[in-house]
């Protein structure tokens, strides 16, 4: 990992890939931050971790399945209780194509 | 120049189960009321938690095992991220690093498809567009939303248009053999997503074009001429540009059926990058060896080795065992009328009313296949009765019709509609002498022209109202007339 | 009557010989929390309404001889994460102001059916993604040690309640330090317990695999009680185990401290420890020397790698588990957006905190294309170095026994411009959370300042109740976590 971690463009696209707009004075605060965050991670390369497997969990749990059976859902109106904005039954966000 | 298509298809189909993949809310969203089949879980509220459907999973697990592919011993989910309305985490749960099952084949004719893998994933939600004083807005319906769906990945081992819909169509037949999914691809159940690229081999040099993977398909004519298009399409621009595939040139392609081409989607910005890391939600899932065969006796005998044994034990033609065995209910039913141990002309009598009577019947009235009119005794009568002519296979044909109407045995509705083919020589020489007294005309031409006796062959029929054995007919006017 | 400084069974003495009623407690905390909430602001929400409505069905019930729940006469408050059906669930974030749930989370509704009454809903660092409160999308709450100091966090507004005496005890989460931290610099006791003990269903996630909801109380035999009620399998949390419950509150004597082998890590007794606080978790060690235990020097050599670790993979889940945060199902929305691009963008820009956005930013860079493998995978292997040298620790010793926090509480401000030192304070309490194994944080003096100072014992998976025995036994002998502040 070198030197010069995270550029102000690499800022930009994760935080459209995270679908966060940033406030420029944000964008110029996080930037030294992350910076300094990511070098503090390099402190892992002292790990040796070869043949070692990865935890994901941390219990050894298998195969926790429930049963194909149906229980009472919602009806509309509480699924739309906490809904900002709503139409007909549904959810409404702006249009999500261009015609 | 040589052009060879290089086709892999992504088919998506949706399970059948009682409730979603990762909550108890019923997975039925065809004509249902928007948002009435929701919880925390499939709604993405904060705090919910998936728990993944038992029978999901083993359907996932089943439906590969008839593909042909081989269990992976341990499986896992893993969250897929991308953010679009109808996706109400934010993530899909999916399989990425250890799909359920892998490494398949499933025959197209006399060639192969090999299977990369069948794993157990989510469905979104449902989008409708509208357009509201002026401003174009989408209405979200969370119904569909975690149905759990299954997505078999094919390697690019097809070759044509035809052999993709020969794949879907064979793979849609295997899914509805097992049960799990109407596999409906008009009602969207089964969806399919051809990845489509060229190999054109000219002068000694071989070139690939660009990747092309071909979205929003909805029907199987549309899968086979959006892929006709896009071969075409990549010849000619092959032939332009010269364009070749790279790692970074595949692009994705909408095809719009109502123009009959496709066309260039503008990618999601950063859509490709979906950060898939294993879901911490939802434990490991291994199914034991043991589990695995008792998931493998669930899967009935498929249509390939149907359509074998019916070649091989009842004799039937390549045609006929294809048609018989299209449905499961309906090979089911050709196999209760066979009852046990049937000989060959008596399977092969069954098949041409099978095919004759039952199933146009059942096209004509576009009634579905009730298996509980199939009674195996009422065939065997019928078989007889035909095999000692006293029924002709045309009335056979008719009252296997009407017996599956009614419930009645074919051979007493023959019976009852006096139907019954009149096999007695008196009888027929009695009708004889009065046919050829009364079409002196016909004799004469007959004598002038044996092959002019089906007139009077004709005209018996007619007086015996169509009871009587042709055959015998025909001897015994040729004897009067010697 | 005063009913000030009791314990669930001291108070529920008092109930069952009709010395008070369940309307006199509620009415009780509420005069406190009105009196000393305003400096203190350990409450997002008070649910004066739904306390004395609970309070009075209780007072019927009790009346009429009908059976009561265990916890009838206990005042909790609960973590602004915790969902609680139709009552207002912030998260303490912009982000869901006003946010009237559908549902509850599993362990607050096991406590509610044990006639457990909510008094509020306490005050977190947003999501609980922080170490002080002071990230909090409303206000900052003070320790009641000293109001110009941090409580700790994330559970800051439960642990100052607790300590202040506003509520019994009170419902905590523990990512990587978010009881444990709290409980030590007020001065109470808390458990994080194993993961996969108590449900995290209704929960708002932060860390998937880490997230740890625990409780806070005044002492170790409150702790007990209430695990038993939160502990067990919830067919809706896959990740819950399904143990029997052990009653912990019968095996709080069982552990036999003489011939007991305690093991203290050599990496939690060095630097960043302050001094004092070295000094007075020392002394606890002695205490349990005096008592006939043997102290183990033991290492946990990849300590050092535990902020690092935990810095990868909890935003890494942080960034999935925060995308369903869209103003779509639920929460604020922002209005005249073109498109659904810029809904998302300006939405999630304007109510999500800095850090909330700090941690999703560093989730998402270290899972993206490029750097999963550098990042992700390899702290996932480092987990498992992490783990398994626990695992192996408590093979030779019983417990192990170590410092919570660094240092005693920080001035309010100090640390909010620096992300990173914000980080460190958790030195001491992630790797637990990283392997997941439970530790019980406990008061054990103070420093010059009168700020308290705790330790905690950690157990191997799903030894609770020898944490708590241990731990139990120590508050027989000392009277620390019986010290409240003077306000």
């Amino acid at each position: 990992m070198s030197s010069s971690k995270i550029s102000m463009l690499d800022l930009e696209h994760i935080a459209k890939l995270a679908r966060i707009n940033l406030f420029e004075s944000e964008k110029i605060t996080f930037l030294p931050q992350l910076e300094s965050v990511l070098e503090y991670l390099d402190v892992l390369n002292q790990a040796n971790v070869e043949n070692i497997e990865p935890t994901f969990r941390v219990n050894d749990q298998k195969n926790v399945l429930r049963s194909d059976e149906i229980v009472d859902s919602f009806d509309q109106k509480t699924a739309l209780s906490t809904a900002p904005k709503t139409q007909d039954g549904y959810f409404v966000v702006p249009g999500t194509i261009k015609k | 120049m040589k052009i060879t298509p290089i086709i892999g298809l992504e088919v998506h189909v949706e399970l059948k189960t009682k409730s979603k993949m990762f909550c108890s809310c019923s997975a039925e969203h065809f004509h249902v009321d928007p948002n009435t089949h929701t919880c925390p879980t499939c709604l993405g509220l904060p705090g919910a938690l998936p728990v993944p459907n038992k029978t999901a999973c083993e359907w996932c697990i089943k439906l590969g095992l008839a593909l042909g592919c081989t269990p992976n011993e341990s499986s896992f989910f893993e969250r897929k991220n991308y953010f679009y309305p109808d996706l109400a985490k934010g993530y899909q749960l999916t399989q990425y690093e250890k799909p359920f099952v892998i490494n398949g084949k499933i025959k197209i004719g006399d060639q192969e498809v090999r299977i990369n893998r069948a794993h157990m994933e989510e469905d979104t939600g449902k989008s409708v567009h509208i357009k509201d004083n002026g401003q174009e807005l989408t209405l979200i319906d969370y119904n569909r939303c975690g149905v759990p769906l299954v997505e078999i990945v094919s390697e690019p081992d097809i070759t044509s248009a035809q052999m993709a819909k020969d794949y879907l169509l064979k793979m849609q037949q295997i899914i509805r053999y097992l049960g799990i999914s109407d596999a409906d691809i008009e009602k969207g159940s089964m969806r399919c997503e051809p990845t489509v690229n060229l190999k054109i081999e000219d002068n000694d040099q071989v070139f690939y074009t660009p990747l092309v993977e071909i979205k929003n398909v909805a029907s199987l004519t549309g899968v086979q001429t959006a892929i006709d298009f896009e071969i075409h399409r990549q010849t000619e621009a092959f032939k332009q540009t010269g364009e070749v595939k790279s790692k970074t040139n595949k692009n994705t392609f909408g095809w719009d059926a109502d123009k009959n081409q496709t066309f260039l989607q503008r990618e999601k910005e950063g859509s490709s990058d979906y950060r898939y890391f294993p879901e911490p939600d939802i434990p490991h899932i291994e199914f034991t060896k043991e589990e695995i065969e008792e998931i493998r006796k669930t899967i009935p005998e498929l249509p390939d080795g149907k359509i074998t044994r019916y070649k091989k034990d009842f004799s039937l033609n390549d045609y006929d065992a294809n048609l018989l065995t299209s449905d499961i209910d309906f090979s089911k039913a050709y196999e209760l009328a066979l009852g046990q141990n049937p000989d060959s002309t008596f399977a092969k009598f069954t098949a041409n009313l099978f095919i004759g009577a039952i199933k146009t019947h059942l096209n004509e009235s576009q009634e579905n296949l009730n298996i509980d009119k199939i009674n195996s005794i009422f065939f065997k009568n019928l078989f007889d009765a035909v095999s000692k002519s006293e029924i002709s296979s045309t009335v056979a044909k008719q009252v296997t019709i009407e017996s599956y109407q009614t419930g009645k045995d074919p051979v007493e509705i023959a019976k009852s509609k006096g139907l019954i083919q009149v096999s007695d020589s008196a009888e027929i020489e009695k009708l004889a002498i009065g046919v050829i007294s009364q079409n002196s005309k016909a004799v004469e031409d007959y004598k002038k022209n044996p092959a002019s006796i089906g007139f009077l062959i004709g005209k018996l029929m007619q007086a015996s109202k169509g009871s009587a054995n042709p055959q015998l007919a025909k001897e015994i006017l040729e004897k009067l007339l010697k | 009557m005063d009913l000030k400084n009791l314990t669930i069974s001291q108070i529920q003495e008092l109930l069952f010989s009709k010395k008070v009623s369940v309307v006199d407690i509620v009415n009780f905390y509420l005069e406190r929390i009105k009196k000393l909430d305003p400096q203190i602001k350990a409450f997002i929400t008070i649910t004066e309404k739904e306390a004395l409505i609970q309070a009075k069905n209780l007072d019927d019930k009790i009346k009429k001889g009908d059976k009561v729940g265990k916890l009838a006469g206990a005042v909790m408050a609960v973590k602004d994460i915790f969902l609680t059906k139709n009552i207002q669930t912030t998260a303490s974030s912009q982000v869901l102001k006003d946010y009237l749930p559908q549902y509850s989370s599993t362990i607050y509704q096991r406590l509610i059916d044990q006639d457990a009454i909510i008094i509020g809903k306490t005050n977190t660092d947003p999501f609980a993604f922080g170490g002080s409160t002071e990230n909090s999308g409303f206000f900052t709450t003070k320790n009641p040690w000293n109001l110009s100091k941090v409580p700790g966090g994330s559970s800051g507004g439960s642990a100052a309640a607790v300590a202040a005496d506003l509520c019994q005890f009170a419902l905590g989460t523990d990512t990587g330090g978010s009881i444990r931290l709290p409980a030590s610099l007020c001065n109470i006791s808390g458990l994080k317990p194993t993961y996969g003990l108590n449900s995290r269903y209704g929960i708002t996630a932060m860390a998937s695999s880490f997230d740890c909801p625990g409780v806070f109380a005044k002492n170790v035999e409150d702790l007990a009680l209430l695990t038993q009620f939160t502990a067990g399998v919830d067919p809706k949390d896959a990740t819950t185990i399904d143990n029997p419950v052990p009653n912990y509150s019968e095996l709080l004597d069982k552990v036999n401290l003489k011939g007991l082998k305690i093991g203290l890590p050599k990496e939690y007794f060095t630097d960043p420890i302050n001094t004092e606080v070295k000094t007075k978790v020392l002394e606890a060690t002695k205490f349990f020397e005096s008592k006939g235990a043997t102290l183990v020097d033991i290492s946990l050599p990849s300590t050092k790698l535990g902020i690092a670790v935990y810095y990868i993979l909890v935003p890494s889940e942080i960034s999935a588990n925060m995308a369903r945060y869209d103003g779509i199902r639920f929460g604020r929305n922002t209005d005249n957006n073109p498109d659904i691009t810029s809904y998302y963008m300006n939405t999630r820009g304007q109510y999500m905190e800095a850090e909330v956005k700090r941690r999703i930013l560093i989730g998402t860079y270290a899972l993206s294309s490029g750097y999963y493998d550098a990042y992700y995978t390899k702290a996932s292997k480092v987990r498992t170095l992490i783990k398994n040298e626990f695992i192996n620790a408590l093979k030779k010793v019983d417990v192990i026994l170590a410092p919570v926090s660094p240092t005693t509480a920080w001035d309010i401000g100090a640390k909010v411009n620096d992300p990173l030192q914000m980080y460190l304070v958790d030195a001491f309490t992630v790797c637990t959370n990283v392997a997941g194994v439970p530790s019980v944080a406990l008061p054990c003096g103070f420093d010059n300042q009168n700020l308290p100072i705790g330790f905690q014992l950690i157990g191997n998976f799903f030894e609770e109740s020898k944490i708590l025995s241990i731990a139990h036994q120590y508050q027989q002998f000392t009277d620390y976590h019986l010290q409240t502040p003077n306000l």
